[in-house]
């Protein structure tokens, strides 16, 4: 997991908390890890460092006992190339620095062959590690510009197709209520004319009816046609949904250097529900402790999401950031719908959650850390609890 | 029902609402109704350039947005088409640029629906009142150039050169004539146009010559 052990970054951070601050001292070492690793500290698999660390040592002891016309350091750009498929652009940095120091200890260690043609051949390696790690660099900001713009372009779409479906459903909804507002002001004028119209009085309030049955008929269309994917229920393991946001959620995590800590509960009961829904309360829930964080500008930079069983049998997750935290009024209006903490917030998202959580049978609540920060919880009833 | 009857609108008048909601025409009609006033509903502005426009003063309640027409446009058409019809404007969602385009080219009033019962009667009586005036100019107008269309062309001639200040020896001179004709031809335009006053005839002259330059 901590993929650039031997770099000169992480040492300087394992030399100096000798304090017994394990905590702190465990959460810079995450954090420390999250820069120079590509993906989140939780997601990474220890392979391909561990690989890249046994070619380093390899082809150093292979340039060292051989000759100086023998110019094994060459094969250090495959290490450069392989650092750049965990790494972020510093990570590189370091490991390409690393492979340029260990071909010239190697040079300065090696003592047999011809120095003249030794020089020139580990002139040549250095030049090829240098040209291999600028292209490497290269493509991985191109690779990170393209994401960054479609991660750009999806949330585009989506506020924008919100939006207009917003606006429409209103002009949608404003039409009868104007004949509804109108045809009962005229109604109040038929009453109070001498003598009353009695005859118009009562065409006004069947309009009236009229009218408010067709506000009515667009909800039950607009609902009908968000009910369009129907959920579609299966027994499974909330573990698993929560590990598919993660996996979906790589990018931006490692776009904005949050670790995630996922301490998931064992042998926990099967919900009832929805996947698909309930991986949008926890996309959400997690979408939402991101941005919390990045408007703190909070120096630790980390979601915890727990799982864990509930009395008799349900499950309970909970999500907690290390973000701005919630006020104690906005607690209490945070999942109402339009209701937003955020400045270009649609008020959408944690309403929806709820909804989804309470057709699950469950409940969502949030609290205030008391140091910083703020905590999701939803339960869902478990395999006795929820009847197919 | 007449005690609810505004003053202005005891004379005829015409209300005219243009909207593609039935629900939203029915219920203006109704309000416009309950105060006395008659009403013709249009669900399109075309339909409405196919109906004979009645001869009274008319205020038109027209949808800003309707389906492939835009009203703020059709407003300009109408302007130049049928002067006499004001313009109060309904419309679900409104901005100001186009509340501004709308008073600009002469729109009584621009109300945001839902909008309040009071607001929007006041506006179409403000509508109706605008209609009579500019009826009552247009009329006159009207009988303005038909008098001055029967003047024959030296009575004309007299009464341009009266109206920049000539005297009748001066016109005499100017046009070749005996002093007694110009004055026999000055009484006969003079009864033509209806006045015995010289500075209204200046008037009249003034206003022909602004419908001469606004219709040219």
């Amino acid at each position: 997991m901590q993929t650039n052990s031997e770099t000169e970054g992480a040492q300087k951070q394992v030399a100096t908390p000798s304090r017994g601050e394990r905590g702190r001292f465990l959460r810079r070492w995450r954090y420390v890890v999250s820069r120079f690793s590509r993906r989140s500290a939780a997601l990474s698999s220890p392979i391909l460092p561990i690989l890249t660390l046994v070619l380093i040592v390899v082809i150093f002891i292979i340039d060292t006992l051989t000759d100086y016309e023998i110019a094994a350091a060459t094969f250090y750009v495959v290490v450069v190339l392989l650092s750049a498929q965990f790494c972020r652009k510093r990570g590189v940095i370091l490991v390409s620095t690393t492979c340029i120091g260990l071909t010239a200890l190697s040079f300065v260690l090696s003592q047999d062959g011809n120095f003249k043609l030794g020089i020139i051949n580990t002139s040549i390696s250095l030049i090829a590690i240098a040209a291999t790690t600028y292209l490497a660099l290269l493509s991985e900001s191109a690779r990170k510009t393209a994401e960054r713009a479609q991660a750009h372009l999806a949330h585009v779409a989506r506020i924008t197709t919100l939006g207009e479906l917003a606006a429409s459903i209103a002009h949608e909804v404003n039409q009868p209520l104007t004949a509804v507002i109108t045809n009962a002001n005229a109604g109040t004028r038929w009453i109070r004319s001498a003598p009353p119209n009695l005859e118009k009085v009562a065409s006004s309030i069947d309009s009236i009816v009229e009218d408010a049955n067709r506000a009515s008929e667009i909800i039950t269309r607009i609902r009908s046609l968000t009910k369009r994917g129907e959920p579609k229920k299966t027994w499974l393991d909330i573990n698993g949904v929560i590990q598919e946001v993660l996996a979906l959620m790589q990018m931006q995590l490692r776009e904005n250097r949050i670790a995630v800590r996922p301490s998931l509960g064992e042998d926990l009961p099967l919900i009832y529900g929805d996947r698909i829904q309930l991986q949008q309360v926890v996309l959400n829930l997690a979408v939402n402790a991101i941005e919390a964080i990045n408007t703190a500008q909070s120096e630790l930079r980390e979601v915890r999401i727990s799982s864990g069983k509930t009395r008799p049998c349900g499950v309970e997750v909970t999500i907690s950031d290390s973000g701005v935290g919630l006020s104690s009024t906005s607690i209490d209006q945070i999942f109402a719908a339009f209701f937003s903490t955020k400045r270009d917030g649609m008020g959408i998202g944690l309403s929806i959650c709820r909804s989804i959580i309470e057709a699950h049978g469950g409940r969502i609540w949030a609290e205030a850390v008391k140091t910083s920060g703020a905590t999701f919880h939803f339960t869902l009833p478990g395999n006795l609890e929820a009847v197919p | 029902m007449s005690q609810l009857v505004p003053t202005d609108a005891r004379e005829k008048s015409t209300v005219v609402i243009v909207d593609d909601d039935p629900s939203v025409r029915k219920a203006i009609g109704n309000l416009c109704e309950s105060v006395g006033l008659s009403v013709y509903a249009f669900s399109s502005t075309a339909e409405f350039l196919s109906w004979c426009v009645p001869d009274t003063p008319v205020c038109m309640v027209l949808d800003v947005r309707m389906p492939g027409e835009n009203g703020l446009d059709f407003q300009l058409g109408l302007s130049r088409s049928h002067a006499e019809i004001s313009v109060v404007f309904i419309t679900a969602h409104g901005d100001i640029p186009m509340s501004v385009r709308a008073m600009k080219a002469g729109a009584v009033e621009f109300l945001t629906k839902p909008f309040k019962d009071q607001d929007l009667l006041d506006a179409i009586n403000a509508g109706l009142a605008k209609s009579r005036i500019r009826r009552a100019e247009l009329n006159a107008d009207a009988a303005l150039r038909t008098r001055y269309e029967s003047l024959s062309p030296r009575e004309r001639e007299v009464m341009d050169l009266i109206t920049k200040g000539q005297l009748t020896k001066q016109i005499a001179a100017r046009l070749r004539l005996s002093e007694i004709t110009v004055k026999v031809c000055r009484g006969q335009l003079m009864r033509k146009m209806q006045t015995n006053s010289l500075p209204e005839l200046g008037r009249m002259s003034e206003r022909l010559d602004r419908m001469r330059s606004g219709s040219g």
